[in-house]
C-alpha cells in the first residue's frame, strides 16, 4: 500500500492523523514527523529521509503543513536525494481524500496528486456564502 | 561597513519565526545568511530566495568571504540581518573586524555533543566558549525568539 507521510510544526501531524483515524478507521500506512522547539534538525531529517527511502518502492506521499516552513525546507533539501511527490499545506480533508486513494490497489502516484491538487481547491469554504447560494 | 540591524543564530535560518516577526519588526531589506552548506545548495538557495518577500534582498556566503560583503561601504538606508546556523560564524566576523553590538541566539537544537543551556537553547562546551569570548569583546549575547519576547542575557550561563 502507498505510504503517506505527514510533516509539520508541532503535534500537528500525530493530531491530524488522530482525527482522520475517527473518519475513516485505522490508519496503519500513515507516519508523522514533528518539529520540536528545540529538537535535532539532522536527526530529524534522517528519519524522515529514511522512511521516505523505506517506500519508494511501495510508493509515498508526503504532506508538510506550511510553505517555506521548517519541514517544508528539509523536504525539499531531502528531494535532492530521494524522487517522492510533496505537497505543502495539508489538512484533514485533503488526509482523508489521500488516505482513500492510498487504498485503492491500483492506483499511480501520479494520478493521486494530480486529483489531491484538484481537490485542494475546492475544500475551503465559506459557510455562509455555501448557505446563501443554497 | 555595512549596519548590521540584526545577528541571529537559528539554525533554522530562513523560517515562519523570521519571517513574520523579525521582519516586521525591523527596517530589514538585506538578509546575508553565511552557512558554508548552504552556499553550495542551489535548490535550497532558490527556495530561500523565493521565500523572501518583495523588497528584501537575500545573499548567501561561505564563511570565508562574508566579511568582504559586510566589509562594504554602507549604501543610504541599506539595513543587515545576517544569519547563520552558530554562533563561530559571528566570532569570525568580529575577528574580521566587522560590528554589531548584540548577539540574537535565537535557535540552537539538540545535537550529540550539545547540552542544554536555557530553554530550548543547547550548546556545545566550545559553543559556550565561543559566546564567551563574544561577551569579552563587548557583544551582547541574548536569547530571544521573536522581538516580542523579553532579552535574556546568555552571559551569566556560559
Amino acid at each position: 500500500m502507498i505510504k503517506i507521510i505527514i510533516f509539520t510544526h508541532g503535534g500537528l501531524s500525530g493530531a491530524l492523523k488522530e482525527s482522520a483515524s475517527m473518519l475513516v478507521g485505522t490508519l496503519d500506512n500513515v507516519e508523522c514527523f514533528s518539529v520540536m522547539p528545540g529538537c535535532d534538525l539532522d536527526a530529524l531529517s534522517e528519519q524522515v529521509s529514511a522512511s521516505i527511502s523505506k517506500s519508494q518502492e511501495d510508493g509515498v506521499i508526503v504532506f508538510s503543513d506550511l510553505f517555506f516552513g521548517t519541514p517544508f525546507n528539509i523536504l525539499i533539501n531531502l528531494s535532492q536525494k530521494h524522487s517522492f511527490p510533496h505537497i505543502t499545506g495539508v489538512n484533514l480533508p485533503l488526509l482523508i481524500e489521500a488516505v482513500n486513494y492510498s487504498r485503492q490497489e491500483d492506483a499511480a502516484l501520479e494520478y493521486i496528486v494530480k486529483e489531491l491538487m484538484e481537490f485542494s481547491k475546492d475544500c475551503i469554504k465559506d459557510a455562509g456564502a455555501f448557505i446563501a447560494s443554497l | 561597513m555595512k549596519n548590521i540591524l540584526v545577528a541571529r543564530v537559528d539554525d533554522r535560518l530562513i523560517h515562519g519565526q523570521v519571517m513574520t516577526a523579525w521582519i516586521k519588526n525591523y527596517p530589514i531589506n538585506k538578509i546575508l545568511i553565511v552557512d558554508d552548506e548552504l552556499a553550495k545548495n542551489q535548490l535550497m538557495l532558490n527556495i530561500y530566495k523565493a521565500a523572501v518577500p518583495a523588497g528584501i534582498t537575500l545573499q548567501v556566503a561561505a564563511k570565508n568571504g562574508s566579511e568582504e560583503i559586510l566589509g562594504q561601504p554602507v549604501a543610504a538606508g541599506e539595513n543587515y540581518m545576517v544569519l547563520a546556523k552558530t554562533p563561530e560564524v559571528f566570532e569570525h566576523l568580529i575577528n574580521c573586524g566587522i560590528t554589531f553590538s548584540t548577539l540574537v541566539v535565537g535557535g540552537m537544537g539538540a545535537k550529540p555533543g550539545r547540552k542544554t543551556l536555557y530553554r530550548n537553547l543547547s550548546a556545545s562546551e566550545e559553543e559556550k566558549a565561543c559566546m564567551k569570548r563574544l561577551e569579552e569583546k563587548g557583544v551582547r549575547v541574548v536569547y530571544q525568539m521573536v522581538p516580542v519576547d523579553r532579552e535574556v542575557a546568555l552571559g551569566p550561563m556560559l
